[in-house]
């Protein structure tokens, strides 16, 4: 297995090619794997988030570059904005193909820029231009004028808006239109160093081992994905379709996690969206045969725009956490953010947490500029929004995150933040799947719900190949944390390989380990796979171990161990410190929260250890 | 008789509608979900069925009164609604 990083140092404006180790690539696979081996060691342990020393890493794995099922998609690891710890995001689209097919497994940026510049990358043609002119733009005139300066090549382009520009916190990296790296604020990073894009193309051939194998694989993975009943549900109605099953098991969040039940669902959910808004065109992510995106239309009204549809995510965060139930809304703040680049899962916390604060007198007409924060209020939601991306008043104060915007507000604020570690929780409630509540304390850059994909096997799949023999039930906290490891270290290895989490409806850690093989020649078997996984997991803890995180942030916002009001979990409460305690004796993790050096040696992390244990 | 709708969310893959069944009483979970099975066929798709030809609970689950619904729930003639839900997480 061999793999090509390239190494951009914006400060000099040198590129140069390195070869990856072997060893790099066959343990850590590529993807968050290969950026957590690289970035343990070249991120000093001291460096701010916007200092030079803070790097973007761009990563694609071995799946990459053909056609397995979802493998456009890429990752993007750095010390986060937003966090200041561990934060790896990926986003789909056809960047990820791009890139493998111009001869590269990873980018990683260096340094900072004096002035706006965009990476251009054809094949072995590598070099920085100018971007100057395309600084201050949002997302789509951006990607347009590059492909344009580009003759047109068929190829993908990452961009920031300006969101980035003005590091704010929640600031994403944008591909393909609207695809989004979320989470943590790799854009303002980006955003710091001046770099505006990356456009990617090439048509080398891309090696797989073992072709036949190959081929095969991803013809039989692909119907697989393609035929299954949920993938098809996605296809028709989006990933808000889940708003459906939401209605009644009470998993979307709820006036910023208070509620358990509200009437409003249906009206936001994805079926509602192919009645109304949807368009036929096909928007869609490089070799997926789920194809869930969606392409929208308000033609009139308030809220007019044409773009990409918001996903669940967003439906929750600008819907149910809100209290709004008018769609075309949401689609027009999706649009919104994903123009300027901001995260929707942040921002819509954002709006509650203001709302609520509002609610409870915390936060006055006098600080919002004159605005009813009062819930499910849109024209308040969107002025709010318009403040969080111009830096305006209380708006600045939100770009840099809930986490500090409330140690400022104070007043009791900090009570109803909902993050982890700094990073406002996704929309999904641990009191309907309790699995949620265990990821949300441990994942690697804080409250996150793809470290691993705990939403699709919860209540839903055993994982025989590490040991899961049994469906335990939603709300159940015995054996739940031992599920949660062996989905988080499965997620690891989907991250790294480069695939879409979705897949796991139907690909499991036997699947994965037939596909390595094939793509890498190298023998894997599915606990191949999930050692693998448990490596990059443990080190992207040692990541923020060294950092300072410990057993004391492994926690959940207070609201979330008390009971919804009404709705069909109510009264229900994850039993955190018994979850807690599974999971620390399943991953051999010490009281403190550092992994054991016993586990650490087993895993082939030795360089952690002097570095966590004196 | 006895009329129950039925809201089946994804039980039909990329389907979401409402519909009538008809049943002799007492009525049980079990019946109506051999009834569903008897009107929609193949329609559902064969990872929905358990060995025991019932729905499997773990990939759509039923629901009523906005609580999970299971085999040892209180007799089905206490309501007159049922929802068949696909498990689907979003993302």
């Amino acid at each position: 297995m061999e793999g090509i990083l390239l190494r951009v140092n914006l400060s000099n404006k040198t590129i140069i090619k390195e070869d990856i180790p072997e060893d790099y690539l066959r343990d850590y696979l590529g993807g968050c794997g290969l950026a957590a081996r690289y970035l343990y060691d070249e991120i000093p342990v001291k460096t701010g988030i916007f200092d030079e020393n803070n790097k973007l890493f761009f990563s694609i794995g071995p799946l990459n570059g053909g056609s397995f099922p979802t493998s456009g998609r890429y990752n993007v690891s750095c010390l986060s904005p937003l966090t200041g710890i561990w934060l790896d995001s990926a986003s789909s689209g056809k960047f990820g193909y791009y890139l493998r097919r111009a001869g590269y497994m990873a980018i990683v940026i260096e340094g900072k820029s004096d002035r706006p510049v965009y990476l251009y990358i054809n094949n072995d043609t590598v070099e920085l231009r100018d971007a100057a002119d395309l600084w201050g733009k949002t997302i789509s005139p951006t990607i347009s004028l590059i492909q344009k300066r580009c003759s047109d090549q068929k190829g993908s382009v990452v961009a920031i808006g300006p969101a980035g520009e003005k590091l704010i916190k929640m600031a994403n990296i944008i591909n393909d239109g609207g695809r989004a790296a979320g989470r943590g604020g790799s854009g303002a990073l980006m955003g710091s160093k001046m770099l505006k894009a990356i456009f990617v193309t090439g048509n080398k051939k891309v090696p797989f081992a073992d072709e036949k194998a190959w081929k095969q694989l991803v013809k039989d993975f692909t119907n697989k994905v393609g035929g299954h009943p949920i993938s098809q549900a996605m296809k028709a109605y989006g990933t808000s379709v889940a708003m459906v099953g939401v209605s009644q098991n009470g998993d979307a969040p709820t006036k910023n996690f208070q509620l358990g039940t509200w009437d409003g669902y249906m009206k936001i959910s994805g079926p509602a969206m192919a009645q109304t808004i949807l368009q036929k065109h096909p928007v869609g992510c490089h070799a997926c045969p789920t194809q869930c995106a969606r392409y929208v239309k308000v033609e009139n009204g308030p809220y007019q725009m044409e773009g990409e549809g918001p996903e669940y995510e967003t439906v929750g965060a600008f819907g149910s956490l809100i209290l709004n139930d008018n769609l075309e809304s949401i689609a027009y703040m999706n649009n919104l953010c994903n123009e300027h680049g901001v995260d929707t899962i942040t921002t819509g916390s954002a709006i509650a947490w203001v709302m609520e604060a509002y609610e409870k007198g915390i936060l006055t007409r006098e600080d919002t500029n004159g605005i009813e924060m009062i819930w499910g209020n849109i024209d308040a939601t969107l002025v709010m929004l318009r403040m969080i991306l111009d830096r305006e008043g209380l708006g600045k104060l939100l770009g840099e995150g809930l986490r500090y915007a409330s140690s400022v507000v104070g007043k009791g604020s900090e009570d109803f933040v909902m993050e982890v570690k700094g990073l406002e929780l996704p929309m999904h409630d641990p009191r309907a799947f309790s699995g949620y509540g265990i990821t949300y304390a441990t994942s690697p850059r804080g409250g996150c719900h793809v470290h691993g994909y705990i939403g699709c096997w919860d209540g839903r799949f055993k994982m025989p190949e590490a040991g899961i023999t049994e469906v335990l039930g939603p709300h159940a906290d015995e054996g739940k944390a031992l599920l949660v490891i062996a989905v988080q270290n499965y997620g690891a290895a989907v991250s790294s390989s480069v695939f879409c989490h979705f897949t796991s409806y139907v690909l499991g850690p036997t699947e994965l380990a037939q596909a390595l093989t094939a793509a890498t020649g190298i023998n894997y078997n599915a606990q191949a796979v999930l050692k693998t996984g448990e490596r990059i997991f443990n080190l992207q803890r040692a990541f923020n171990n060294r950092l300072g995180i410990s057993s004391k942030d492994d926690t959940l916002p207070k609201r979330l161990l008390t009971s919804t009001i009404g709705g069909p979990n109510e009264g229900i409460i994850p039993d955190l410190p018994k979850q807690l305690k599974e999971y620390y004796t399943g991953r051999s993790w010490q009281a403190d929260g550092r992994p054991t050096k016993e586990k650490l040696i087993e895993l082939g992390l030795d360089f952690v250890v002097e570095d966590l244990y004196d | 008789m006895t009329e129950i709708t039925v809201h089946a969310y994804g039980l039909v893959p990329s389907k979401f509608f409402d519909m009538q069944i008809y049943l002799n009483e007492p009525v049980s979970l079990k019946e109506i979900e051999k009834k569903l099975i008897e009107i929609l066929g193949n329609k559902i798709p064969s990872e929905y069925i358990t060995l025991d030809g019932l729905i499997d609970h773990t990939q759509v689950f039923p629901v009523v009164s906005g609580k999970r619904y299971d085999y040892d729930s209180p007799n089905v003639d206490q309501f007159k609604e049922i929802w068949f839900i696909m498990a689907l997480a979003g993302g």
